[in-house]
């Protein structure tokens, strides 16, 4: 039998090698991508419940609302960082990075705390781009994570905690 | 069938044309040799039957046997025959348990069991079952991404550092 963790019996064989290691650039911009799309889908959502709503309350006069740009960007924001700051304080991972296998960590490896979360997720909403540093730096770390000392790993695991390397 | 030309007048005798088709064999006379043997040997068996009956209905019905003697003769053999059967029954039901115990006690248990474990990769098992880690084609866009990274790393390692690289 295997003498791997227990938590790393979980993954599959080819991909143990892996577990543990800092993510790259390609990786972490496919699970922000994916994020992207569920966070347009959320929006949408949210313009369709409004139209409804108005539609309920007064179908004489209804018409589609047209949002002003402001207003959308506001509440995009707002729906990402909230989205964020959950995801990676409850499970420590987005859909986008469950989808590739990734989580985010601290600098020891543990899942992050609320007021760290609410900043990295304020700092990627602001500041999107960072993301990309993960290409040129050496450790593989976006601005969000030299600033505030967090780490994205691969992580194909449902439950671990595994140091970053 | 006869074929019968233009021209020819019905009755008269000239060579018949025959249809060719399935014609007996060899084999077919050994066949119906084989299956007048069957018959002619059950007609016997059944007359030599019909022959002893008369005899065979009393030897072997002790209860038409004349002499008393022995029709208790056979009861006695018969009463004997049940009781050695419902002992061999009770000994065997006694038996049994005893042997199997005396088997599993030789087993052990725990290294069968033991073997069996770790010749199951239940880890994998669960995975595949639980659904809780992606599919196929997850896991694989998932390789090619980790193998794109290591590419792009590889690369904007030797055009920022290449001092590192030589």
């Amino acid at each position: 039998m295997s003498q791997d963790p227990a938590w790393l019996s979980s993954v599959p064989q080819e991909a143990r090698a892996f577990q543990g290691r800092r993510a790259g650039v390609v990786s972490r911009v496919l699970a922000a991508a994916v994020d992207l799309v569920l966070l347009l889908v959320v929006l949408t959502c949210l313009y369709l419940g409004w139209a409804g709503l108005l539609l309920v309350t007064d179908p004489v006069r209804f018409h589609f609302p047209t949002p002003s740009r402001v207003l959308i960007l506001i509440v995009g924001a707002v729906v990402l960082v909230g989205y964020l700051t959950e995801s990676w304080t409850t499970i420590g991972r987005t859909y986008g990075d469950r989808v590739l296998g990734l989580r985010v960590v601290d600098r020891h490896g543990h899942r992050l705390r609320h007021g760290r979360a609410v900043l990295r997720a304020l700092f990627c909403a602001v500041l999107p781009i960072g993301l990309l540093w993960v290409a040129v730096s050496d450790g593989r770390n976006s601005i969000q994570d030299l600033v505030l000392r967090t780490a994205v790993i691969y992580d194909w695991s449902p439950h671990s905690r595994t140091p970053p390397r | 069938m006869r074929v019968i030309p233009d021209g020819e007048v019905p009755g008269e005798n000239h060579a018949v044309t025959e249809n060719p088709g399935p014609r007996p064999q060899a084999a077919d006379a050994v066949l119906a040799l084989a299956v007048l043997g069957v018959r002619t040997g059950l007609r016997a068996g059944g007359a030599v039957a019909r022959t002893v009956r008369p005899v065979t209905d009393v030897v072997l019905r002790p209860e038409r046997w004349p002499s008393k003697r022995a029709r208790e003769l056979a009861e006695a053999g018969y009463r004997q025959r049940q009781a050695a059967l419902e002992e061999a029954v009770r000994l065997y039901r006694k038996l049994v348990p005893i042997v199997i115990t005396d088997a599993l006690d030789q087993l052990d248990l725990a290294a069968v069991a033991r073997d069996v474990v770790n010749d199951i990769d239940l880890p994998e098992i669960i995975r595949i079952s639980t659904g809780s880690v992606a599919s196929e084609s997850v896991r694989d866009v998932r390789v090619q991404a980790i193998e794109a990274d290591d590419v792009v790393a590889r690369w904007f390692g030797r055009v920022l550092r290449p001092w590192r690289a030589a």
